[in-house]
C-alpha cells in the first residue's frame, strides 16, 4: 500500500474533485429511479382516466428525463469511477476486487435499464397504451434493481460488518446498514422525482394543466417529509459505535460553539430540507398559480445542495477510513498500519526518486511524503490546508503531532520512520512559516 | 366601531380569512384592499424589485439577532462576553455568526438595491425624496457596520477601527472633534466601546426606524416605479402583478432563500473571534477595513502625501465628498425636464461609479 | 516483483474469479465495445463528410442521397454512443481486476487528461442530440454539431490510446511522475507506437462505419438509395482497410522487438487467420459495392470482418502481456479466490437481462406493426 503515485490537484483537494462529480451524479441517478416511478404511476392514472393533457405532459417530461439520465446521469457514474480511480486507486481497487461480479451484475442491470429507457421514450404514441405502460413499469423495476445492487457496495464502505473477520462476500454485501440505506434512498428519490417534476410542470403553457401538475408533483415530497426522521434514526442505529458516538456528541453539543463539520452539515441539511418542503407547500401545492419556473430552479438547486451535504456527511462519518476498519482514506491498510513508526515509506514507495534523506533534500522529500500520505485529504494552502490547520505550531510540535495522529480519531497514523517524519514536519513548518528548528532550540 | 362598519367588514372578501372576532372589532379591509390595489410592473428587470425587500428582511434579522446578542453582551468585558456568547450560551455562536453575516449581506443588498434603482432611473421625479431617504439609510447602514465591527474588541476590530477614525480625523475644521467624540478622547480605548455601543443599539436604530418609515411610506404612496421602456408600452402590453398576494408570496420565497443562504454561510463559515485587542501591541500587518469601506480606503492610498500645500488624504476626502454629493443630487441633476444628454451623462456616471467601486474593492482585497 | 520500477503490488484482495473466465469476458465485452465504438466514431466522421459533400456538390441527386444518409445516421448515432459507453464499462471493469496495478498507475499519471474524457463524452453526446433534434431547424449549421462531436470522440480515442500504451511501459513512469510533479498532465507522445496504434483504431472505425452503411444499403428498399449506400459505404470500407494495411505495418515495426516476437511465435496463427478474414471481407464488400451480388455475399464479408476483429482483440491483449513480461509480470502471479455463487448470479442476470431486452424489442416490433396498420 501507499505504492501508487498521487495526483496533485493543488489547492482544490481530492475531496472537492470527487464531491462535485459525486453530488451531481447522485442527484441525477436518484432522479433516474424516482423519476421512473413518477412516469409509471402518473401514466397509470392518466391512462385510467383517459387524461390526454397529462399524457402529453408526460411525453415532454420523459424527453427531458431521457436526455438527462441516459447522458448526464450515466456519464456521471463513469465520472465517479474515473475520479476516484485517479484520486484513490487503492480504494477503487479494493472495491473492484471484492465486488467485481456485483459490479458486473450492476452493469447488466444498467444495460437493460438504458435499453428500456429508450424503448419507453421512443415508443410514445406508436404502441398500445397498455404496452407503453408496461414498459414504464419495467423501466422502474429495473432501475430500482440497480439501486438494490449498488447499495450493497456503497453501504459496505461505512459498515463492512462481519466481512472484516469472515471475508465472505455476502457478509460484505448484506452489511448492517444495507436495508436502512436502501429504504432511505427509495424515499429520497421519490422526492427528487417530485422536485424535477415541479421544474418541468412549471414550464407547461396551459394554466389549468400547469396548476394541476404542480400540485400533483409537490405531493411527491410528502413521503420523505414524514418518513425521513424515522428512517434516519434506524440508519443511525446500524452505524459503527465510534461513528454513532461521533454523531451523538455532535448533536449534544450543537448549542456550544465547538462544532464539528459533521454537525454543521447536519444543521444545514435540516435548514435546507425544511425550506424545500415549505416552499413546495406554499408554492406548487397551495398556490400553483403563483409559482414560476425561476423558483422551481431554486428548489432544484436547494435539493442539489442538500444532496451534496448529505453525501459529504456520509463521507465524513467514515473518517479516517475509506472502507471502515479495513482501509484508511489515504490507501493504507489497517493491518499494515500497526507498525507505522518502523514502516519506512521511502523503502515501500518507489515514487520518491531520492533514496535517502539529507539536509539538502529534506524538504523536497518531505513534500513528496506529504503528497503520498496526506494529500488524499489535505492540501498545503487550499482545502483543509496545513496553513490553517497547523497555524502557529512550531516545528517540534508538528514533529510530535505527526506521531500521534490517530489520537484525533479522525486520522490514520503517519507511516514512516523518524527521519521521514522529521522531513514532513520541516515541510509543514515551512508552510506555516515556523521559525527554523535551530533558532527554537537556542531560544 | 359602528354597526355599519362591522357589517361591511363581515362581508368584505378581502379579509374573509380573518376570524369573525377580529373582523367585527377592527376595520382592516382597507389595508388588504390597498395592498391588493398596489401593482408591481412585470418586465425583464422585475427581478431587481426584490432587492429592497431583501434588504428589509436582513434588517429584521439584524434586529432579532441583535436583541438576543444584547442580552449577553457586556461593554465592561467586551471580548470576554462575546467569547462567552460563542462558547457558553446555547446557540450563541449561531446568533453571532448570523448577525455578522447578515450585516454584510445587508450592506451588499442595499448596494445592489441602490444601483438597480439608479439604473432603472427610479430616482426621477416625483421620487426624489425616496432616493434621498434611501441614501440616508445606506449611510446609517454603514454606520451600523462601522460601530458594530468594534464591539467584539479583538485585534482586527481594534486596528481597523483605528484606521477608520484616523481617516476621519484628516477632515478640516471638525475632523479632530468628530474623531475625539467617537473615541471619547484622544485614544481608542474601552470608553470608545460605550459610545459605539450606544450608537449601535440606540441612536442608529432610532434614526433608522424613522427614515425607513418615511422611505417605505413614499414607496406606498407613489407606487412602484417602472422603467421608461415599460411606461412607453401601449397599455394593453403593460403587464402587472398584484402586490398582494402575487408579489408578496414571491417575496416570501426570496426571503426563505436568503435565509437559507444566510444559514449556509453562518453555519459553514462561522464568524471567528480573534485575540483580545491589545492597544500596545504593534498593528498586525496588512490590516484593512471591512469590504464596504475598502474601495475608499484603497483609492485614498493613490493620493500623494501632499498636493501642493494641502495634505493628500484631505484632497482625497474632499474629492469623495464631491462625488458623494453628486450622487445624492442625482434626482436634481437628471431632473424632470433635464435634456437627454444630462440623462445619458448620469447613466455613464453611474457606470463609472459602479466599475470604480468594484475595481477598487477588488484591488484593495488582493493588495498586500 | 520488480525491485527498481515503481510498480504497485497487486491488490491484497484476490481476483474473485478464474483468470481464464475473466479474460474471456474481457474479450467478449471488449469486442462488442469496439464494434459499437467503431460504428459511433467512424459513423460520426462519415456523416460529417456526407454533410460536407451534400453542401459542396452541384448534383441534386447526390445531395439528396447524402442528406438522406445523414438523417438516417443521425438517428442511429446517439444510440451507438450510449451502447458504446455501456459496453465500455464491462471491459474496463475486467481489465482493472487483472491489470489494476498498471492501469490505475498510468491513469493517475495522466489523471487530469483521463478525467476530461467524461466531460468530452457529455459534450460529444449532447451535440449529437442537437444534430438529430435540430436536423430541420438548424439545417444550415447542423454539420457543425457533427464536426464538434467528431472532435470530442476522436480526442477521447486518442486519450485512451495514450493511457493504454502508458500502462504497459512502467519503465517510463518514474521519470514522468517526477517531471510532471503529479499534475496528471502527461501526453504519452514519446511512445513510438502511439500514433500508428491510434490511426489503426481510427481507420478501423472508418471501415466499420462503411460496413454499416453498406449493410443499410443492402437492406434499403429504394433501389437508387440502396445503390448509393452500398457504393459509398463500400468505398469507405475498402479505402480505410487498405490504409490500415500501411498503418498496420508502421504499428508493427514500432513495437519493441521483445513483445513483437510473439507475432512470429504464439500469435502467428491468430494473426494469419485475422488477415485472411480481412481479405475475405475486403473481397466480399468490394463485390457488394461495385458489382451485383446476393446479400449473402455481403453477410459473409461482415462475418469475416468481425472474426478478424475478434482475433485482433485477442492478439492485442496478448501483446500487452508480452509487454508486461518485460518487467517480469505474468498472469500466473495473480492470486484468485473465485466467488462461484456471485459468478453464477452474474450469469443468471446476464441471461434474464438479455431475455428481457429481447422480449421488449420483439414485443415492440409487433406493437409497432399493429399500431401502424390501425
Amino acid at each position: 500500500m501507499l505504492e501508487f503515485p498521487v495526483w496533485n490537484v493543488g489547492g482544490v483537494g481530492h475531496g472537492w474533485m470527487i464531491g462535485i462529480i459525486a453530488t451531481l451524479h447522485v442527484y441525477v441517478s436518484h432522479f433516474a429511479i424516482g423519476g421512473g416511478l413518477f412516469l409509471a404511476l402518473t401514466e397509470h392514472y392518466a391512462v385510467k382516466r383517459n387524461d390526454l393533457p397529462v399524457l402529453e405532459y408526460l411525453r415532454g417530461h420523459s424527453n427531458f428525463f431521457m436526455l438527462l439520465t441516459t447522458v448526464f446521469g450515466a456519464m456521471g457514474g463513469v465520472g465517479i469511477w474515473f475520479v476516484v480511480g485517479n484520486a484513490n486507486p487503492s480504494a477503487i481497487s479494493s472495491l473492484i476486487h471484492n465486488f467485481m461480479f456485483f459490479w458486473a451484475i450492476e452493469w447488466v442491470v444498467f444495460l437493460v435499464e438504458i435499453a428500456f429507457a429508450f424503448l419507453y421514450y421512443y415508443s410514445w404514441g406508436k404502441v398500445s397504451q397498455k404496452f407503453h405502460l408496461q414498459l414504464a413499469w419495467w423501466y422502474f423495476g429495473i432501475s430500482a434493481l440497480s439501486l438494490v445492487i449498488i447499495n450493497g457496495i456503497l453501504t459496505f464502505m461505512l459498515t463492512p460488518g462481519k466481512w472484516i473477520e469472515t471475508g465472505n462476500i455476502w457478509d460484505a454485501f448484506f452489511n448492517p446498514s444495507y436495508f436502512p440505506s436502501l429504504v432511505l434512498r427509495m424515499v429520497i428519490m421519490a422526492s427528487i422525482a417530485g422536485v424535477f417534476a415541479i421544474v418541468t410542470s412549471s414550464r407547461i403553457k396551459v394554466d389549468e394543466l400547469r396548476h394541476r401538475m404542480l400540485h400533483y408533483s409537490a405531493k411527491w415530497l410528502i413521503p420523505s417529509f414524514f418518513l425521513m426522521p424515522f428512517i434516519m434514526y434506524w440508519y443511525f442505529t446500524t452505524l459503527p459505535e465510534n461513528v454513532a458516538s461521533l454523531v451523538q456528541s455532535g448533536i449534544d453539543n450543537i448549542g456550544a460553539g465547538n462544532l464539528s463539520v459533521l454537525t454543521r452539515l447536519l444543521l444545514l441539511t435540516m435548514l435546507l430540507s425544511v425550506t424545500i418542503y415549505v416552499v413546495s407547500l406554499i408554492g406548487p401545492y397551495f398556490n400553483p398559480d403563483k409559482f414560476s419556473f425561476g423558483f422551481s430552479i431554486l428548489i432544484l438547486i436547494l435539493g442539489l445542495v442538500v444532496t451534496g451535504a448529505t453525501e459529504s456527511m456520509r463521507e465524513m462519518v467514515r473518517k479516517p477510513y475509506v472502507v471502515y476498519d479495513y482501509l484508511y482514506s489515504n490507501g493504507v491498510l489497517k493491518s499494515v498500519a500497526a507498525d507505522s513508526s518502523n514502516y519506512g515509506i521511502m523503502k515501500h514507495n518507489k515514487w520518491i526518486s531520492e533514496k535517502e534523506i539529507t539536509s539538502t533534500n529534506q524538504k523536497v522529500v518531505g513534500e513528496k511524503i506529504f503528497r503520498i500520505q496526506c494529500q488524499s485529504c489535505h492540501t498545503a494552502t487550499g482545502y483543509r490546508s496545513m496553513k490553517d490547520l497547523a497555524r502557529g505550531w512550531n516545528r517540534e510540535f508538528i514533529y510530535n503531532r505527526l506521531a500521534s495522529l490517530t489520537a484525533t480519531g479522525l486520522m490514520p497514523p503517519f507511516m514512516g520512520n523518524d527521519p521521514e517524519r522529521r522531513a514532513v514536519a520541516e515541510y509543514i513548518g515551512d508552510i506555516v512559516k515556523a521559525p527554523p528548528l535551530v533558532a527554537e532550540t537556542t531560544k | 366601531m359602528s354597526e355599519e362598519i362591522a357589517n361591511k367588514n363581515m362581508d368584505d372578501p378581502n379579509i374573509a380569512f380573518l376570524p369573525k372576532s377580529v373582523r367585527e372589532r377592527y376595520d382592516l379591509g382597507w389595508i388588504i384592499a390597498f395592498f391588493k390595489h398596489k401593482q408591481v410592473p412585470v418586465h425583464k428587470y422585475s427581478v431587481w424589485y426584490y432587492m429592497g425587500g431583501i434588504s428589509l428582511f436582513l434588517f429584521l434579522v439584524q434586529i432579532a439577532t441583535g436583541v438576543l446578542l444584547m442580552v449577553h453582551y457586556n461593554t465592561g468585558q467586551p471580548h470576554a462576553s462575546v467569547q462567552a456568547i460563542m462558547s457558553q450560551v446555547d446557540f450563541g455562536w449561531l446568533i453571532r455568526s448570523t448577525h455578522s453575516w447578515s450585516a454584510n449581506l445587508m450592506v451588499l443588498a442595499v448596494f445592489v438595491h441602490m444601483f438597480s434603482v439608479f439604473f432603472m432611473k427610479s430616482y426621477k421625479y416625483p421620487r426624489e425624496a425616496t432616493w434621498l431617504t434611501g441614501f440616508l439609510l445606506l449611510c446609517l447602514c454603514l454606520g451600523f457596520g462601522f460601530s458594530g465591527y468594534l464591539l467584539p474588541w479583538d485585534q482586527l476590530a481594534y486596528f481597523a477601527t483605528q484606521i477608520g477614525i484616523k481617516t476621519n480625523e484628516a477632515l478640516p475644521f471638525m475632523g479632530g472633534f468628530i474623531a475625539d467624540m467617537l473615541r471619547g478622547g484622544k485614544e481608542l480605548g474601552t470608553q470608545t466601546i460605550e459610545r459605539f455601543y450606544a450608537l449601535h443599539v440606540w441612536v442608529l436604530p432610532a434614526m433608522f426606524f424613522g427614515v425607513l418609515g418615511l422611505h417605505l411610506a413614499f414607496v406606498q404612496l407613489q407606487g412602484i416605479h417602472a422603467p421608461k421602456f415599460f411606461e412607453d408600452l401601449p397599455p394593453e402590453k403593460k403587464k402587472y402583478m398584484k402586490f398582494f398576494p402575487d408579489f408578496a408570496i414571491k417575496d416570501v420565497y426570496v426571503w426563505l432563500l436568503v435565509m437559507n443562504f444566510l444559514g449556509l454561510m453562518a453555519v459553514m463559515f462561522p464568524w471567528e473571534l480573534g485575540a483580545e485587542a491589545d492597544p500596545l501591541a504593534p498593528a498586525p500587518a496588512g490590516i484593512k477595513p471591512e469590504w464596504y469601506f475598502l474601495a475608499m480606503f484603497q483609492a485614498l492610498k493613490l493620493f500623494p502625501a501632499h498636493v501642493g500645500p494641502i495634505e493628500g488624504e484631505l484632497v482625497g476626502i474632499l474629492l469623495f465628498s464631491i462625488v458623494g454629493g453628486l450622487w445624492v443630487a442625482i434626482p436634481f441633476i437628471d431632473s424632470k425636464n433635464a435634456p437627454a444628454w444630462r440623462s445619458r451623462a448620469t447613466f455613464y456616471f453611474g457606470i463609472a461609479f459602479l466599475v470604480g467601486f468594484i475595481f477598487f474593492t477588488m484591488w484593495g482585497h488582493y493588495s498586500e | 516483483m520488480n525491485e527498481i520500477l515503481p510498480i504497485p503490488s497487486p491488490d491484497p484482495i484476490a481476483v474473485p474469479g478464474d483468470i481464464g473466465l475473466i479474460l474471456f469476458l474481457l474479450y467478449l465485452t471488449f469486442f462488442i465495445h469496439v464494434v459499437l465504438m467503431n460504428v459511433m466514431l467512424g459513423g460520426i466522421f462519415l456523416t460529417f463528410v456526407s454533410e460536407l459533400v451534400s453542401r459542396l456538390t452541384k448534383d441534386g441527386a447526390v445531395r439528396e442521397n447524402h442528406i438522406h444518409l445523414a438523417e438516417k445516421m443521425g438517428h442511429i448515432l446517439p444510440f451507438s454512443v450510449s451502447l458504446t459507453v455501456t459496453f465500455g464499462i464491462a471491459p474496463l471493469l475486467f481489465v482493472q481486476s487483472i491489470y489494476g496495478q498498471f492501469f490505475y498507475t498510468s491513469s493517475v499519471l495522466m489523471a487530469t487528461i483521463w478525467l476530461s474524457v467524461v466531460l468530452l463524452i457529455v459534450i460529444g453526446y449532447y451535440s449529437l442530440y442537437a444534430y438529430t433534434r435540430g436536423f430541420e431547424k438548424w439545417a444550415n449549421r447542423r454539420y457543425l454539431f457533427m464536426g464538434l462531436s467528431f472532435v470530442m470522440f476522436a480526442t477521447i480515442a486518442f486519450i485512451y490510446t495514450n493511457n493504454l500504451t502508458l500502462m504497459q511501459t512502467p519503465q517510463k513512469w518514474l521519470e514522468i511522475y517526477t517531471r510532471t510533479n503529479g499534475s496528471g498532465w502527461h501526453w504519452n507522445m514519446d511512445e513510438a507506437t502511439l500514433i500508428p496504434r491510434y490511426l489503426h483504431f481510427l481507420f478501423s472505425s472508418f471501415a466499420v462505419a462503411g460496413l454499416l452503411v453498406t449493410i443499410l444499403g443492402v437492406r434499403e428498399a429504394d433501389v437508387n438509395r440502396s445503390g448509393f449506400m452500398k457504393k459509398w459505404g463500400g468505398l469507405w470500407f475498402v479505402v480505410a482497410t487498405l490504409a490500415n494495411v500501411a498503418v498496420g505495418f508502421a504499428f508493427y515495426f514500432a513495437i519493441p522487438e521483445g513483445p513483437r516476437a510473439i507475432f512470429g511465435g504464439s500469435e502467428h496463427l491468430n494473426f494469419t487467420i485475422a488477415h485472411i478474414m480481412f481479405f475475405v471481407g475486403l473481397v466480399c464488400i468490394s463485390l457488394t459495392a461495385f458489382g451485383k451480388v446476393k446479400p449473402a455475399v455481403t453477410w459473409i464479408g461482415v462475418v469475416a470482418t468481425f472474426v478478424g476483429i475478434a482475433e485482433k482483440i485477442v492478439a492485442r491483449d496478448h501483446l500487452r502481456q508480452a509487454y508486461l513480461k518485460e518487467v517480469n509480470w505474468t498472469l500466473d502471479g495473480l492470486k484468485t479466490n473465485p466467488q462461484t455463487d456471485v459468478i453464477l448470479l452474474f450469469f443468471a442476470f446476464l441471461i434474464v437481462g438479455t431475455g428481457a431486452m429481447v422480449w421488449g424489442i420483439v414485443k415492440l416490433r409487433k406493437e409497432l406493426k399493429a399500431h401502424a396498420t390501425k
